[in-house]
């Protein structure tokens, strides 16, 4: 069948082509005006139901280009038949753009439904109804208004789902509940020495299901910030943060990034920062904690350090952990969703739960880790919601927003 | 911008009363060291280029001479010995740096220090009791400043029912022969942000430092002329007493 279409085809081209020609030369007066039947009607015989869309990749077809490419390497020539192959794809593939949408917002529905229907806390009817107007109804109406729910859930790690090396009991099963709903699972954590590595490796040693990518840290934050702005730092974090900084170019530094670096926070070193940032380098702080607990006490924070630095070259530092409102942009960025489409679950109730309402997402406060009495009272606006532990949180999350 | 507006005034004093009118009711001058008469560094450092000779003709003159010094590394009689070194005519009881001075606020409030201080500086508080700390203070400790030690006297507050710093100026930063150095205050602000309290700053520009000065010298507010390399610290200092200012384009000024 696509042979005998592409004969068709050329043939009808070769005709066109032939016409303006003849036009443009002055052979023919008048300007073909039937050309606009022939140029296209020619795909009618790949109409877009000869294929069912699902085996298709649809992300590929929507930018125009098929996955399977008959032109060769790059560099290649490629043959007339397989140029003329890929148009004719590319050309069927935007005409098959309105199936795609409709089909897409059949599938969301479907999804929708096939969950509730599964039996993971399913809504009562009355309540499915007059649940916050997301319910049923404007999922069903169409596919722009379904993507006004929920999309996606930031997960804060110590203090939240475990403390230290014992995980917060049921969070486990909780994280595996939320996600077989429809929702993307991120964890976002505010660190300045450990890797993404090594607290994957942690939590898998603690049974959570998780990848490394789903993991978004204030060490990626300034990653990002670096790469974005094209700066080459001078790099105060601990050896065992640097792989997450891999990539990055530190020859002639213009720029100084703050972590938890002991060793560094000599006077020597600091007087190097503090001579660069005289001389235009721009200061980022993973983040600007106060202290932290150490197996021995108390220990000083990155923050003092930040501060020192602002007061003696009378700038203000760029913080890119958490409660930035960057942060949260940045974690969401990769999901496609915006923050009114997100919730927080965390520990601090500023740096978690305030951060991300300041960002334009919920905040869901849990009663573990570092939360101390009256917590919630700390921030205004107050949590959107403050609950015992992480799987309460996500028992909420799973039967009131979505 | 405290910075302009304080430069400004700086400049409207000198312009309206003029140098002539200055004088006439001026008695007694008070000099900054560091940056004013000579640039530290490696060894003693250096003098600058004719201010040797300058201080032997305020001597010669009959004003009042006193060096108010926010030095912190060093004790006074080395200190001083080190400026005579370079060829200053100076004796220690014409000199105020602020350990004497702090030594002094110890006393009278009754409180045993933790030292974040330079080793030059240690005897000056040898006859002070460090047993059971209940403040800090911290001075220019240079390559004291660690991690270690800077976690050492933040643990030392934090522990603390009331914590109380003591800041033994609080400049950010000083010029010597190699470069600008982190001075007191950047540690005075990083101890204040982790433990979130407000040092008390012994030295320059604490009034009360300057009036110890004056004091000494019999003389008004008014009656003195400040000379410093230090925007806020000297002549912003000075001019809140209500001495008059000068700024000098040495040492640190930018």
């Amino acid at each position: 069948m696509p042979d005998f279409a592409l004969t068709i085809v050329l043939l009808f081209w070769i005709f066109d082509f032939w016409r303006y020609v003849s036009y443009f030369c002055g052979l023919r007066s008048k300007i073909p005006v039937d050309f606009v039947w022939t140029t296209t009607c020619w795909p009618l015989p790949f109409s877009p139901s000869s294929e069912p869309w699902h085996k298709r990749n649809l992300f590929t077809l929507q930018l125009g280009w098929g996955v399977d490419q008959v032109v060769g390497g790059f560099g290649d020539d490629p043959g007339v038949k397989a140029q003329t192959l890929n148009l004719i794809r590319s050309v069927r593939t935007v005409m098959r753009v309105p199936l795609i949408i409709q089909e897409e917002g059949k599938s969301h529905r479907m999804h929708k439904s096939g969950k509730k229907g599964r039996g993971f806390n399913p809504l009562p009817t009355d309540k499915e109804d007059t649940s916050t107007g997301r319910g049923k109804s404007t999922a069903a109406t169409s596919s722009m208004a379904g993507r006004r729910a929920l999309k996606a859930v930031l997960i804060d790690l110590s203090g939240t789902l475990h403390i230290e090396d014992t995980a917060v009991p049921g969070a486990q099963d909780a994280l595996n509940r939320l996600r077989q709903a429809a929702v993307a699972v991120k964890f976002v954590t505010n660190t300045t020495k450990e890797s993404k590595r090594n607290l994957l490796e942690r939590l898998q040693r603690l049974n959570f299901d998780l990848q490394e990518k789903e993991i978004f840290t204030s060490l990626s934050a300034a990653k990002s910030l670096l790469e974005q702005k094209q700066l080459r730092p001078l790099l105060l974090v601990e050896d065992s943060a640097l792989e997450d900084f891999t990539g990055i170019d530190t020859s002639e530094p213009n720029a100084v990034v703050v972590g938890l670096a002991p060793d560094q926070f000599n006077y020597q070193t600091l007087n190097r920062a503090f001579r660069m940032i005289l001389d235009g380098a721009s200061l980022i702080a993973i983040h600007k904690a106060r202290y932290y607990k150490r197996k021995d006490g108390l220990a000083l924070g990155p923050g003092p350090f930040v501060t020192g630095l602002e007061y003696a070259t009378d700038c203000k530092a760029t913080v890119v952990g958490k409660p930035e409102k960057t942060f949260f942009t940045q974690a969401l960025s990769d999901l496609r969703c915006s923050p009114s489409e997100a919730v927080m679950i965390g520990d601090d109730a500023r740096d978690d739960v305030g951060g991300a309402q300041n960002a334009g997402m919920l905040g869901i406060l849990v009663r573990t880790g570092k939360y101390r009495d009256g917590d919630e009272k700390k921030i205004d606006p107050p949590p959107y919601l403050t609950c015992d532990t992480f799987p309460d949180a996500v028992e909420h999350i799973l039967q009131n927003l979505l | 911008m405290p910075y302009g507006s304080r430069r400004r005034s700086a400049h409207i004093v000198m312009a309206d009363t003029g140098w002539p009118g200055c004088v006439k009711s001026l008695k007694g001058v008070i000099l900054d060291l560091c940056g004013v008469l000579y640039d530290s560094g490696e060894g003693d450092g250096v003098a600058i280029p004719g201010s040797i000779e300058a201080v032997k003709r305020l001597k010669e003159s009959d004003l009042q001479l006193r060096f108010c010094t926010n030095e912190t590394q060093a004790t006074r009689k080395n200190f001083v010995a080190k400026l005579q070194r370079l060829g200053f005519d100076i004796s220690v009881s014409e000199v105020f740096p602020p350990a004497p001075a702090a030594i002094a606020v110890l006393k009278e409030r009754g409180l045993r220090p933790h030292l974040l201080v330079h080793d030059g500086l240690l005897p000056e508080f040898d006859a002070e009791d460090k047993t059971n700390p209940n403040c800090v203070i911290v001075g220019d400790a240079a390559e004291n400043f660690s991690y270690q030690n800077l976690n050492e006297a933040f643990r030392v507050l934090i522990g603390l029912e009331r914590p109380v710093l003591f800041s033994l100026g609080q400049g950010r930063y000083y010029k010597e022969t190699d470069g600008l150095k982190l001075d007191v205050g950047v540690y005075m602000k990083a101890l204040e942000y982790a433990c979130d309290l407000k040092a008390e700053v012994i030295g320059k520009p604490s009034p009360t430092f300057f009036q110890s000065v004056l004091n000494d010298m019999g003389l008004k507010p008014n009656e003195a002329l400040m000379i410093g390399d230090d925007l806020v610290n000297d002549v912003g200092g000075a001019q809140y007493c209500g001495m008059k200012g000068v700024q000098v384009r040495t040492g640190k000024y930018r």
